[in-house]
Formats: C-alpha cells, structure tokens, sequence
C-alpha cells in the first residue's frame, strides 16, 4: 500500500511523509518547508523511518528519528513520527 | 570584520541559487569576505524550498508552457515565486562566530538591519518567528538558512511589486485540489511593499544599504569572475537540472 499525510506544526512548518508498507514500512519519502541542519542528513531521517513493521509504536519512530544526528528546524520528531502513523493508519 | 556589499550582476535563477552554494563555501574555507549581495534576476523563476516536492509546490504545466524556472534552493523552507524588478532578494554570508547558535534567534538578528530598513522608509513591517518578514495585512517576505562549519548562509526574498495573481497561477495554492496547507498558506495573504510606499526598489535597496553600513562596517564590492564561472559550471551541471530540481 502506499499512503502519505501532512502535518501542519502550529506555528511551524509542514512536514508531508509518504509512504509504501505492507509488513513494514519501506520507500519512505519526507518533504515540506521545513529546515534540516545538515540538510545532508535527509535522506537519513527517510532511512530512519523504514523498515519498521507496520503497528510500529509512536515511540519507537520518534526514538528512531532522533538518532539520526541532524536539527530539525520547524518540527520535531513527534510531528514527523505523527505524520508517519497517520499515512499508515 | 568587514563587509563587501555587492549590488551588481544580474543572473539566471539557476546560476543565482549555484552562487549561494559556491560563495558559502568559499567562506567557509577563508577564501571569502563576508558578504552582503542583493540578487538580481533574469525571468519570472520560483525558488523551491530544499525539502518540497516539486509537484506539490509548482503548477506543473503551466510552469512548463510558460517557460517559468523552477529551482531547488540548497535552504530549506517554502517556495517563492520572484519576478525580475517585483522582488528584492538579498543573501549574507557571514562567518560562523557571528551568528547565534540559537537557530530562531539567529532569523530574527539577521533579518533586524532590513527590518529597521524598510521601517526607515516607512514600511510598518516586523519579524514573525520562525522566518518571516510579515505587515499587519500579511507576509512581506521569508528568510531560508544554510550553516556549514565555519559560515552561514542567510537569504531573504521580499516581495517589492509581485503580481500575486501570477504568483497564484505558478504555486499550486492557485489550485482547488489542494491539501490543507496550502489553503492555509493562502489564506495567509502576501503583502507587497508598493502597496504600502512610493519609493522604487532601487530607493529600498539604497535604504537597505545605507542602515547595513550604519550598523556594521561595510564597503561596496563586486564577485570575483571565478566565483561567478564556478557558479555558471555548477548551475549546468546542478541547478538547471531536472535530476536536482525533481528529485523530490
């Protein structure tokens, strides 16, 4: 399946997460205008996001995406793993 | 720590977006001064934030027949639809030490001088966290950043003149297909500086020159020509490509 959504951070940015999963998460493709320092480190927050399973916790995404060594700037990782949940549920 | 102001040079939107990236490094190595430019264009162009989708953001057939540049920034942030003459763009390049760590902080000190500037010439106009350079009846302008170890880039579009019905026809907030946040970016109107004075841009530009000189100690100056080659290489080879500006 693949799905996406978007999550407006009040007074922030937009963060849009789409998605393909079945078991697990896979091709996961972040986008928005929002700020990443490195912006180099993108493609590590998409990497972060899969392979997780498909019931995968809010706690675990929001774990995972913040061992990726980058400052996001406009959202955090809460809004990322939310936008995340709600394009697979 | 002085600063060249460089007001000369007027370029394609790819080779505008190539030299943010070759003058920021060359800082970054030592290689540079710090410097204030204001940008000058060539054509109608939308610059895209580094993170957008390009067929969320652009109109994509009307961009197409219209023969409209769409460029991917190397900044984060949304996109801004720039008209030759309608905009005033300006880009700092400053050493690192020079700017706060505190990322919203930093926005709104390097925005302040053309804040006070625009207020000179009796534009009402304030900082809106987290990038915006906003009057009471809506968004003037954005600021977009880019850090590297020893420099920081920090570039600001302002809309001086903007048809903001084109501007409508380019972005996809124009179209009724879209998802929420572009309504809501919509809905949140932009406010062009003519609206509001009769000064011409060169007068803002002058006015934006002479608080920045008041304020730090700056002297004009132009690009080296191997700046400006390196950024016409790398606007070929990066920033008038598809594979960089479709990627997302």
């Amino acid at each position: 399946m693949h799905d996406s959504a978007t999550v407006k951070v009040p007074a922030g940015k937009l963060v849009e997460v789409d998605v393909t999963y079945d078991d697990r998460l896979t091709d996961v493709r972040v986008t928005g205008d929002f700020f990443l320092e490195p912006p180099e480190r993108h493609a590590s927050l998409e990497a972060a996001l899969e392979g997780h399973p498909a019931d995968v916790s809010r706690p675990t995404l929001v774990e995972a995406i913040e061992a990726v060594d980058a400052t996001l700037i406009g959202f955090d990782a809460e809004h990322l793993a939310d936008a995340t949940l709600e394009a697979i549920r | 720590m002085t600063y060249r102001i460089v007001d000369a040079g007027t370029y394609s939107e790819p080779v505008q977006q190539a030299l943010e990236g070759v003058l920021t490094e060359r800082l970054d190595e030592g290689d540079l001064e710090p410097t204030l430019r204001f940008w000058h264009r060539e054509s109608p162009a939308v610059a895209l934030g580094r993170f957008q989708a390009y067929a969320d953001e652009v109109a994509v057939d009307y961009v197409d027949e219209h023969d409209v540049d769409v460029v991917r920034r190397l900044t984060g942030g949304g996109a801004m639809y720039v008209e030759p003459g309608a905009v005033i763009t300006y880009s700092l390049y400053l050493p690192r030490e020079a700017v706060s760590d505190d990322i919203e902080a930093s926005y709104a000190e390097l925005d302040q001088w053309a804040i006070d500037a625009l207020r000179s010439v009796g534009l009402d106009v304030f900082h809106e966290p987290l990038n915006d350079i906003t009057h009471a009846d809506g968004k003037i302008g954005g600021s977009a950043q880019l850090r590297k170890d020893d420099a920081v880039l920090h570039h600001t579009t302002m809309s001086y003149a903007l048809d903001t019905s084109e501007m409508l026809r380019v972005l996809r907030i124009g179209e009724e297909k879209v998802s929420d946040k572009a309504i809501k970016s919509a809905e949140k109107r932009v406010a062009v500086m003519r609206d509001y004075v009769d000064a011409t841009r060169a007068e803002i530009i002058d006015a934006m020159k002479e608080t920045f000189t008041d304020r730090f100690d700056a002297e004009p100056g132009s690009l080296p020509d191997d700046v400006v080659n390196d950024a016409r290489t790398r606007a070929t080879e990066t920033f008038a490509s598809d594979e960089w500006n479709r990627k997302l």
